[in-house]
């Protein structure tokens, strides 16, 4: 079933006779229980198309399209509507937990506040928030509870963290780069606490993410950005296995794997062109093999080349396959 | 007191033969914290423990480890922006922490590093071709005008054009900046390099650009890396020899192919299976936080997250030992583990 259905997303800033398009026409859904990464680099928009679905991007942002979650147009809601929705329906966690906790006041607190918000009327105790804390698997969090944000690890902070966001047991988490600050141990951690709580609760979640290698494990559809753009989205092994954008398989080469015991890497020439100076075609023509003449002159429209995958290029038929696709990266 | 590894066989990245260009004996560091009672000793940290290892000259040696494992303080050591509290570190067969004034100023030249944050690490307000030559004036004498024109060739050995040379820092990206950041490190003329978590803060494929111009510049100049990293694909594609830090020690340390592919220490294989496409999500289960390097362990400073742990971990901290040529590890129970 259907969760979240954005459609023309666009986001733009700046001055009207040249606007800055972070985000342009996005189009996807977001099913039931349904995990999405979203991939891209700085300044592809990715965060930028998230945090327009939390309505929390800065006034000065022109936002255009549509967004039905969970029945409900979030673009025409109120803002009074919006606050009932942010934080119990839809939820987000950010990628610096460092500064997302206050760091005056105790866990315990923070915990409460935010259970006497999702549960107007129910008088929190602390026992309650050591449950909120057991359940991310906080060790000791008798003690835990009564502690101040700096005494915690990073590690133990984004559990924290997500133990809030979630405690209202939200439809729709988004998680805008939850391990980047974080030791690959600890990222482990992390990951099995999103597959968990989808798990428990059915939500879905949208992971925002640098890590191609997050997407790849934890996510059921993937999503990749480029310049403000979705240029490819499908089910994840397929976008992985084979990927139709010239974008996705040369970000995917980008990555170290190991090709008969060697380990290969291959990198992308150039670089992301800036936003405010994009042309009228395809915006990664400059950078693309493959690109003829109208590349540059005409964006190309959505091929759908596999059920639910569909990729926005002239010439998807003539990217190669990917040598070795699900190579390991590490082992 | 660890049994400190016989030295004459702890040939780790040193072909037979060849003279070691970086070698590390013993290199300790205990950092003191602020005394919190009156009447007590102040607590210090022990930041490294034990570290020993041997770099050949054009090889890349990295080390792997979570944040605090000591991975930046061996690398502040080799810059000498740190001294050891014990052990030493030997370049070119000399002890660089009893050096006069002249030849310390002179080893700064052969030890250069480029950082994580290329935005902190390039000074706003000057020009592109005054960063670029101001370390070689520095060293050497030469002329500004000299240095300059130097820097032209050195920032198109960085695939950069020359016109970048008029240009501010904030005129370039995050990945354009690491590359003039690499110039610079490279107009002394370097025969060592620092990269710690030099790639880190890139996106993919700028990371993939940053990598491929590096190992060029090895190719070409046959500079030393000591490669710093967290992203364990990243030290694998890069290095030639691998050593995993935990905790301030050194726990395994062999050629890559040997850390890699036979991963002695159960820490190592920890790490490789965190991150791995084939370890399904959870596999893992809960490791606990890393202990406080206040408070290290008894025994063995792993046993508290280790599923191999006996008894015997608690109470014995075990050395490096050799279970194949040039490959070590620091565990009581590798036979059991790999057999």
């Amino acid at each position: 079933m259907t969760l979240l259905s954005v459609r023309n997303l666009s986001v733009q800033f700046g001055p009207l006779d040249r606007p800055i398009a972070a985000v342009s026409n996005a189009d996807f859904t977001v099913e039931r229980g349904q995990i999405v990464g979203v991939v891209g680099e700085s300044g592809s928009g990715k965060s930028t198309m998230c945090t327009a679905l939390m309505r929390t991007l800065p006034t000065t942002a022109r936002i255009s399209g549509d967004i039905q979650f969970d029945g409900k147009p979030l673009l025409s809601l109120s803002p009074a509507q919006m606050r009932e929705i942010r934080g119990s329906d839809l939820a987000m966690i950010l990628q610096n937990p460092m500064t997302s906790l206050d760091p005056l006041f105790t866990i315990g607190d923070q915990a409460l506040e935010v259970l006497r918000l999702r549960r107007p009327g129910v008088k929190s105790t602390e026992s309650d928030a050591i449950d909120l804390l057991r359940k991310v698997r906080i060790a000791a969090p008798e003690v835990r509870v009564r502690q101040y944000p700096h005494q915690m690890s990073g590690g133990m902070k984004q559990r924290i963290l997500t133990a809030l966001a979630t405690a209202a047991n939200p439809k729709l988490l988004i998680a805008d780069e939850p391990t980047t600050a974080l030791d690959a141990t600890v990222q482990e951690e992390i990951l099995s606490l999103f597959w968990e709580i989808r798990k428990a609760s059915n939500a879905a979640i949208i992971i925002v993410t640098h890590d191609l290698s997050i997407v790849h494990r934890l996510s059921d559809r993937t999503i990749v950005m480029y310049a403000g753009r979705i240029v490819e989205s499908g089910p994840t092994r397929e976008v992985f296995n084979a990927p139709r954008h010239p974008y996705t398989r040369g970000l995917i080469a980008s990555m170290p794997r190991v090709v008969n015991g060697l380990v290969e890497l291959n990198s992308i020439q150039g670089q992301v062109p800036r936003l405010d100076q994009l042309g009228p075609g395809c915006a990664f023509a400059e950078r693309c093999a493959h690109a003829t003449d109208i590349c540059g002159q005409q964006l190309p429209a959505l091929r759908v080349v596999g059920e639910h995958h569909g990729v926005v290029c002239w010439h998807e038929d003539a990217v190669p396959a990917l040598p070795h696709a699900s190579a390991a990266l590490a082992a | 007191m660890n049994a400190m590894p016989d030295q004459d066989t702890l040939a780790t990245a040193a072909t037979p033969g060849v003279v070691p260009l970086i070698e590390a004996r013993g290199l300790q560091k205990r950092y003191r914290l602020k005394r919190q009672r009156f009447f007590e000793a102040a607590p210090s940290v022990l930041a490294v423990d034990d570290v020993s290892f041997k770099v050949a000259p054009g090889r890349t040696f990295g080390l792997v480890g979570e944040s605090g494992s000591g991975k930046t303080t061996i690398a502040k050591m080799l810059l000498k922006l740190e001294q050891p509290t014990a052990g030493t570190i030997r370049v070119d067969g000399k002890d660089i922490f009893q050096q006069d004034a002249s030849t310390e100023r002179a080893y700064h030249g052969t030890v250069q590093a480029v950082l994580q944050d290329p935005y902190g690490a390039l000074s706003p307000r000057l020009k592109i071709n005054r960063i670029i030559s101001e370390p070689r004036v520095a060293q050497t004498g030469m002329s500004w005008k000299a240095a300059e024109d130097r820097a032209g060739a050195l920032l198109e050995l960085v695939g950069l054009r020359r016109d970048a040379l008029h240009k501010y820092p904030h005129e370039f990206s995050g990945g354009q900046r690491q590359r003039i950041a690499i110039a610079r490190a490279l107009s002394v003329e370097p025969r060592i390099i620092v990269l710690d978590e030099s790639v880190s803060a890139l996106d993919v494929s700028v990371r993939a650009q940053i990598l491929k111009l590096l190992e060029e510049v090895q190719r070409k100049l046959n500079v030393t890396y000591l490669f710093i990293g967290h992203d364990l694909a990243i030290v694998r594609y890069m290095s030639t020899d691998v050593g995993v830090m935990y905790l301030g020690q050194l726990v395994e340390i062999g050629s890559a192919a040997q850390v890699f592919s036979r991963a002695l220490h159960p820490y190592t294989r920890q790490l490789l299976a965190a991150g791995a496409d084939e370890t399904p999500i959870g596999a893992l289960g809960v490791q606990g936080d890393l202990p406080s390097p206040i408070n290290l362990p008894a025994g063995c400073r792993f046993h508290t997250r280790c599923p191999f742990a006996t008894e015997i971990c608690s109470q014995q901290a075990p050395a490096l030992r050799e279970m194949h040529s040039g490959h070590f590890g620091r565990c009581h129970h590798m036979e059991r583990i790999n057999a």
